[in-house]
């Protein structure tokens, strides 16, 4: 059975027992939406990715899959099912052909009797094709560039084919090529296969223009979670990031639209 | 539209691997049968095969395949290519076993094994101290693991050279023909010893290959792919421990084949595990009985380890490979 929505209910993760990195999470993702994760850096994102995936202890709360399951009492095959995971970086593994780096992301489904018979398994090459990988399929991984290493692993984790995903920082040092098809990748996830997806992400804009609803953390605590339009506001935005970013407002066909810039006033290195 | 396809992979550099693995195989077999202990060549007879000569090169294959299979797992769970026995204290645990026994224990008490046993529970003992010390510095990345056998190794290695200055020479010597890894005067009952171990050893990593494929990945990929990292680290560990322990407390140390057997195999061939393992084994089997074969060339006159003739012979090959490369 393949779940689509993830409840967190006064969840807290941490790595020892009274120093919380995140505290009192109340999080909900569900089929379809796209959720976005905004923070300053060392707010706890990604930490709050890895400890729903399981490799933060979560000391207080449940986390409940839609058929009131607690993700906690599943075993790493069972939550590798239900959830998968885009971290931020993964280590190159040299000598591995890009075909069997996407071919593990079934481990899940198949456990040690995973077969790398990519050659014979139809859906092996349609996943490769959908990333633009049938010509890189025998090449080693470490060949890669930075792009297309990003590609293969969105190949491995969209055969890894779960309801929930979670991706941190996925258009992270690419460029803008690279940078929408990544978006357009999210968006294809929540709105045609109807999964929930949580991005983790710095870019503001880009979170304006990807997330039906965001969440804004700072010190490890949920501050504000709402729809995109309602949260991304100069007053609450300043919450979190205070004096370090400007909004242009612009109408663009009719529609008043938000631009975000790098504010100049809190920078220590101005320009006389 | 037409479906996709792969292009079909490039299968020669594994087939390659394989008649060069076969060939090196049936020379080291018929050389090794043929060639007596002190380098002469004769067809010995029904009696001499079976007592010396079968037994001496089926332990040597056993033990090559034990240290190479130890080694490749090593590196892999460690992601660290110079990860192996030797360099993880692992054979230092066993000698240090080795010298506590023969210089303290066995004037005391006598069993059969007794030097084997004591060596395998030095090397299961070194590796649960490199692990417990991991730990305890609070290491999450595998790879620093090698640097704590390292220094667990060296330790082990100044506590046997303490006692060993210390013994009356005949002890000294009993210890260093052990401690050098030789695979004369050994019998059939060091083959049973070894074999069942290295035959479960096979079968169980060949059917987890798929842990060790994600563990290339690093721990926290695999994690999120569904693999149970802690378990699969743990019991391949373990399961390294205790080839490299028996294949030690068999024949003694006999460096570098773990290093050299993974590392040779990994150059050549771009690979899953389920392939690499059987590859890395036959090459590992191979180098050590060929090594007892130089062994017994080199000096007709005398027995020498073969550990000095892997490590020789090792070196030299490694730094051509890396080049290579």
């Amino acid at each position: 059975m393949k779940f689509s929505t993830l409840q967190l209910e006064k969840v807290f993760f941490g790595y020892k027992k009274g120093l919380w990195v995140n505290k009192d999470i109340h999080l909900s993702l569900s089929s379809g939406r796209i959720t976005g994760i905004i923070g300053p850096n060392g707010a706890g994102k990604s930490t709050l990715i890895k400890g729903i995936a399981g490799l933060v202890p979560c000391s207080r709360g449940k986390i409940r899959l839609e058929n009131g399951r607690d993700l906690n009492q599943l075993s790493t095959r069972e939550r590798a099912s239900a959830i998968s995971v885009l971290s931020q970086s993964t280590e190159l593994p040299g000598m591995m052909p890009v075909k069997d780096f996407v071919t593990l992301g079934g481990f899940q489904r198949e456990g040690f009797s995973l077969k790398f018979d990519s050659d014979e398994n139809p859906k092996i090459c349609e996943c490769l094709d959908k990333f633009n990988l049938l010509d890189f399929s025998n090449n080693l991984v470490s060949e890669l560039s930075g792009g297309e290493f990003q590609r293969a692993r969105l190949a491995q984790l969209d055969y890894q084919n779960t309801g929930i995903v979670f991706m941190d920082e996925p258009a992270s040092f690419l460029d803008w090529d690279y940078q929408s098809f990544v978006l357009n990748y999210c968006r294809y996830l929540a709105k045609s296969e109807g999964k929930a997806v949580c991005v983790a992400i710095h870019d503001l804009n880009m979170a304006m223009d990807l997330c039906d609803d965001v969440c804004l953390i700072k010190n490890g605590e949920i501050k504000l979670l709402g729809p995109t339009k309602d949260v991304l506001n100069e007053d609450n935005l300043k919450t979190v990031f205070e004096d370090s970013l400007e909004i242009v407002r612009s109408d663009f066909e009719g529609e008043q639209t938000f631009f975000f810039k790098h504010a100049k006033s809190n920078n220590p290195f101005k320009s006389q | 539209m037409d479906t996709p396809h792969l292009k079909s992979p490039n299968k020669k550099p594994m087939a390659k691997l394989i008649w060069l693995l076969a060939i090196w195989g049936v020379i080291v077999t018929v050389l090794s049968l043929m060639t007596s202990s002190d380098g002469r060549w004769d067809s010995g007879g029904g009696e001499l095969w079976s007592a010396l000569r079968l037994p001496r090169l089926i332990l040597g294959l056993i033990v090559g395949g034990s240290l190479a299979l130890a080694g490749l797992i090593l590196q892999s769970v460690f992601r660290n290519p110079l990860a192996e026995p030797y360099v993880m204290g692992i054979s230092s645990g066993a000698s240090l076993g080795t010298v506590l026994w023969i210089l303290f224990i066995s004037p005391m008490i006598s069993i059969p094994f007794g030097v084997e046993i004591a060596g395998a529970l030095g090397a299961a003992f070194a590796a649960i101290l490199v692990i417990q010390i991991g730990r305890y510095c609070g290491l999450t990345s595998s790879p620093v693991f090698v640097l704590v056998g390292i220094a667990v190794g060296a330790g082990f290695h100044a506590i046997s050279a303490f006692f060993l200055i210390q013994a009356d020479p005949v002890k000294i010597r009993d210890v260093m023909v052990w401690l050098m890894g030789s695979l004369a005067y050994k019998a059939w009952a060091n083959v049973w010893m070894t074999l069942p171990v290295l035959a479960i050893s096979i079968i169980i990593s060949i059917k987890r290959s798929r842990g060790l494929d994600l563990l290339l990945l690093g721990e926290e990929q695999a994690h999120y792919l569904g693999l149970d990292v802690r378990k699969i680290n743990l019991s391949f560990i373990a399961l390294a421990v205790i080839m490299a322990g028996t294949a030690t407390a068999a024949v003694g140390i006999v460096g570098f084949v773990g290093l050299i057997a993974p590392n040779l195999i990994r150059l050549n061939l771009k690979e899953n595990h389920s392939r690499l393992i059987p590859m890395t084994i036959a090459s590992g089997a191979l180098l050590v009985a060929t090594a007892d074969l130089a062994t017994r060339y080199i000096a007709p006159d005398r027995e020498i380890p073969i550990g000095i003739i892997t490590s020789a012979v090792g070196c030299f090959f490694f730094v051509l490979l890396l080049k290579r490369r």
